[in-house]
Formats: structure tokens, sequence, C-alpha cells
């Protein structure tokens, strides 16, 4: 058969499948006319290829049945995964499971922090030498009120750009997990330092109970997503390296869905930082209301992720 | 009803921006897959459309600064706000709604598939997304670009992590009808050999060519057919004064177009 032949043969179902892919579709006839064509052209490419038929007539019909089978395909399936079940239950379980790698990542970022916070409030030079003098007088100056003397919008202000920032620490911590795991390892240490420095110089400096104001009703989520998103990372750097007789790539891919799990319930404890802190952190509460319910939230968030979902696995 | 099956490295041997699809209905395609030019355009275009909206969040800013002190610290926050929701949102949003676009890849004809040609769901585009915080380093996507110039599907860290791979599905087009042009004059047919077979392969390469032949324009034409005339003369006993009308005369006995 020649090329003329079989494409007049065929041309008039192309054109139909090309102009039900161009348009919306609207009813079930025109997802069954979709299905059809679909088969039909796929048919068409493989007698195609059966026959040898020229390049330019073989990548058209590839390329008909690649779009074809991705509007066919693509079509997401009504909601049948449960969002709020998989926070409640499958996270907490996952965290549970993958303990060793949440502990490390946990202490990678405190241990650290500890130190700089134990440097910065014995000297006043340690604090100085990580930080320098300028980005110092900046922290202080962030601090240099209660949150219920500081005016409103540069409260708001402020909470924007610790939303913004302490994401990007978090998902850093998490993606740089593909390079061994060393990316993890890095960023949780120096963002512990730094976090710890600061707030054992704020400490030192008589600031501390203006900061606790600050970071109190959020801190729980937010440092604990940090230390969720690190240890995904950490996951990763060890699908790369213990591979258990897969692939590296085929170890990274069987480990997904636990990191996913992980980076997902980290996402979510960040959306709740950045709630907790637009609503509560910024606002000209009473430092005492502000610390009760940190500490409420800091129960909240262990027995989340300690007793949720335990008939899980 | 997962599309799915094996996927493998179509033609290892002959090319590798190509990924073959096994579909459920027991049909294989093949996907061009995007390389990094590609995926730089259709980033860049990404790109523009984040600073047009950071534009207008910039000048929102500006009118909230009218309203008091309170208004424009809300402001600030606002703008950070969107840049935030630029940065780590936008791409997982787009292509957990638009089954693997942003509207980058959608202008480009570009899209995101799992390994095995099915749709991407929301945990693939979170993963491949978020892992652009170390594709992107240290600057440029030089860590992604390295990745995909080594990796045979060119997928980048992200991609590698998600199972996925940037395809393009911009449809190519169909040449024009194979044309006996001029058509065989009386003369000619009387020439002919009684019997001409051509090759698969021949018929393909000719067919190939004259549905072609007005994209490339004639003079390429006659180059690219006097690769093929001399042997093809050689053994069919056709013969005419130009390479392209051997294959033309050639290609019409052997399928009937010559009356």
């Amino acid at each position: 058969m020649d090329r003329d032949l079989f494409v007049a043969s065929a041309r008039p179902r192309w054109q139909e499948l090309e102009a039900l892919l161009d348009g919306p579709l609207e009813d079930g006839a025109a997802w069954s006319a979709l299905s059809a064509g679909y088969r039909a052209v796929v048919a068409d490419l493989s007698r195609a290829r059966g026959v040898d038929m020229p390049d330019d007539v073989v990548a058209y019909l590839d390329g008909l049945a690649g779009r074809a089978h991705n509007r066919l395909y693509g079509t997401r399936p009504r909601a049948t995964a449960d969002p709020l079940g998989f926070l409640r239950d499958e996270v907490p379980a996952q965290v549970r499971a993958s303990w060793p790698w949440v502990l490390t990542s946990a202490v990678l970022f405190f241990g650290p922090w500890m130190v700089g916070m134990a440097g910065a409030m014995t000297t006043e030079d340690f604090a100085r030498d990580v930080f320098g003098a300028e980005a110092l007088r900046q922290w202080e100056q962030m601090y240099e009120l209660p949150t219920d003397d500081r005016p409103l919008g540069e409260s708001l202000t402020m909470t924007a750009f610790y939303v913004l920032n302490n994401v990007g620490i978090a998902f850093r911590c998490f993606a740089t997990g593909l390079l061994g795991g060393l990316g993890s390892a890095f960023f949780l240490v120096t963002n512990g330092l730094f976090i710890g420095t600061v707030f054992g110089h704020l400490i030192h400096t008589g600031r501390g109970a203006n900061l606790l104001g600050f970071v109190a009703p959020h801190a729980a989520w937010e440092l604990l997503a940090i230390v969720l998103a690190g240890a995904a990372g950490l996951r990763m750097g060890g699908a790369l390296i213990a591979t258990e007789g897969r692939t590296r790539l085929g170890s990274l891919r069987a480990h997904a869905p636990e990191v996913y799990r992980l980076v997902a319930g980290a996402s979510a404890m960040l959306l709740v930082a950045a709630l907790l802190e637009g609503m509560f952190s910024a606002s000209p509460l009473p430092m005492g209301l502000k610390v009760a319910f940190g500490a409420l939230q800091i129960v909240a968030v262990v027995a989340w992720l300690g007793l949720s979902g335990l008939d899980r696995r | 009803m997962a599309a799915g099956g094996a996927v493998r490295a179509a033609d290892a041997a002959l090319v590798d921006t190509v990924a073959e699809i096994d579909t459920p209905e027991r049909v294989r395609f093949r996907y061009r897959l995007a390389g990094p030019g590609s995926r730089g355009v259709a980033y860049v275009l990404d790109l523009l459309i984040q600073g047009t909206v950071m534009a207008v969040a910039v000048a929102l800013n500006a009118a909230f600064a009218l309203f008091g002190e309170v208004a424009a610290g809300a402001g600030v926050g606002l703008f950070l706000l969107v840049l935030f929701l630029l940065a780590w949102i936008y791409g997982a949003f787009f292509e957990w709604l638009w089954a693997g676009q942003t509207p980058g890849k959608w202008a480009t004809g570009l899209r995101v598939v799992r390994s095995d040609g099915a749709p991407i769901g929301w945990s693939d585009a979170l993963l491949r997304n978020l892992a652009r915080g170390v594709d992107a380093l240290p600057f440029l996507y030089v860590v992604g670009g390295i990745a995909t110039v080594m990796d045979p599907r060119m997928r980048r860290l992200g991609d590698l992590l998600a199972g996925t791979m940037v395809v393009v599905e911009q449809g190519t087009s169909l040449g024009d009808a194979v044309e006996v042009d001029p058509p065989v004059t009386e003369a000619e047919r009387q020439a002919l050999p009684v019997r001409v077979t051509l090759t698969p392969d021949e018929r393909r390469a000719i067919e190939g060519l004259l549905s072609r032949r007005p994209q490339l324009g004639e003079a390429r034409v006659e180059e690219l057919a006097a690769m093929l005339a001399p042997t093809l003369a050689a053994r069919t006993g056709v013969e005419a004064p130009t390479a392209l009308r051997t294959l033309v005369l050639a290609w019409a006995r052997a399928t009937g177009r010559d009356r």
C-alpha cells in the first residue's frame, strides 16, 4: 500500500480525533468518540509501522496517539483519595516508622542549636563571630520591642518574611538530600547553629521575652517541620547509598512514597505554623497567653505524631 | 484505569531522544523527550508569568501603602506571600491541575508524564517541584542541567525522584500527498520497464522525499534524490534526465500511478 492511499483512507478519522482533542469534551458521547478514535489511531499507527510508511506519517500518528492518550488517561479520577485521613493517620505512622531518620535529623538540627545557644549565652564574641556585628544589630533591632508594643504593620511584614524564609529552609533541607544526604545534613547543621546562636544572643542581651512572645505560638510546628523535611532528605540520601540490592535509582524510587509522606507532613505543618504565626505570633495578645498557647501546640504536635494512626502499621 | 506497562528505551542503538510507551491497548507509541533547550524556554515563559504576577503584587503593595502604616505592613506581607506561592507552589499546583503542564509547558507543547506514560499525580508533582531546590543549585539550574545531559531520558534530579519525564506533545504535521508532478508522459511511459519493484525502504524513502518536496526546495530535493537514483536506475532500468525524475518514474510505475 502506498503512502497516499494509506493516508487518504484513514485521514478523516484522524481529523475527527484532532477536532475532539482541540475542543472541550462535554458529554459521554464525546468521551466515547475520543476513546474510539484513540484506539483507531493506535491501530493505524501499528499498521503504518508494519507497512513501512514514511517517517512523517509515523511521527504524525505518534504525536496524535500521544495527545489522545494523555487526554484520555490524563483526567484526574474523582477524588478517591482522602487528604485528611492521609494527614491524620498515614503521616504520623510514617514518622514513627522512619524514626531513625527523624531522630538523626533532629540531632543534626538541635545539636548545633544547643551549641550555638550555649556559645552565644556565654560570650558576646561567639554570636559576632557567627553573624558579624552588622547582622547582629539587625536581629537585635527586630526584637527591640515586645510584640504587644510593636506596630501591627511591622508584625505582619515580619510574619510573612518568616513564612517565606522558614519554608525555604525546610524545603532546602529536603531537596538537597538528593546529593547523597549531605546537603540535608549541611543545611540542618548550619540552620540549627544560626537559629540557636540568634536565640542565645537575644536571651543574653535581655531580649528573650520579646523573642519568646513572637515564636512561642508556632515554634513547635515550624521546628518539627524542618526536622521532618530534613528526615525526608536524609532518607533519600540513605536510599542512594544503601541500595539493598537495587540500582541507585530503583532504590530512590522505592523509597519515594515514604519520602513523600514525610515531606507532605512537613508541608502541612509549615502551613499550620504560618497560620498560627499570622494569627497569634504577630498579635498583641498578652505574653502569658501566648506562651500557654505555645505549650498547648507542643502537646498537640507530639500527640498527633506520637499517637495518631496507631492502627496503621 | 491506569495507563501503564513497560517502557523501553526505544531503538537504543538509534536515538536516545525518544521514549516508547506500551499502552494498555497493547500498542506502542513514541514520545519525543524534551531536552534542556525546550524545557529552558518553558521555564523562562513561566518566569515571565511569575514576574508579571510579582509586578502586580508590587503595585498592590504601593497602593496598600497609601492607607497608612498597618496596611503598608500588610501589603509587604502580602507581597512576600505571593513570592512564596510563586517560588514553591506554582509548579506543583499547575502540574497537578493541568495533568503535567505549567502555563509555560502548555505554551511550548511540553508535558510531564510518569515514566510509564501515565499522567502524574499530586505526589509526583509535589516531589519533582520541591526537588527544584537542588536542581537549581548552585545557580541557573546547573545541577539539573548536568543531570538532563547525563540521563538517557533527559531527566533532572526531581524527575528521577518522582519517576517522571518531560515529553514533547506538540503534534507534527502530516506531509503533503505524493504527487507525480509533472504527470508521466506517454513517451516516458513507453520507455519505462514493464515491471518495477521497490523495496519497502526504497518506497518509504521516495515517498518521504516527495511528500516534503514543497518545504525542501527543488535544488535540495534533487541533491537528495541523487543519493538513491544511480543504484535504483542500475537495478530497475528506469532512466530519466534528472535524479528526481528517476525516482518519481520508478515510484509511479511500481505503485501503478503512471497513468
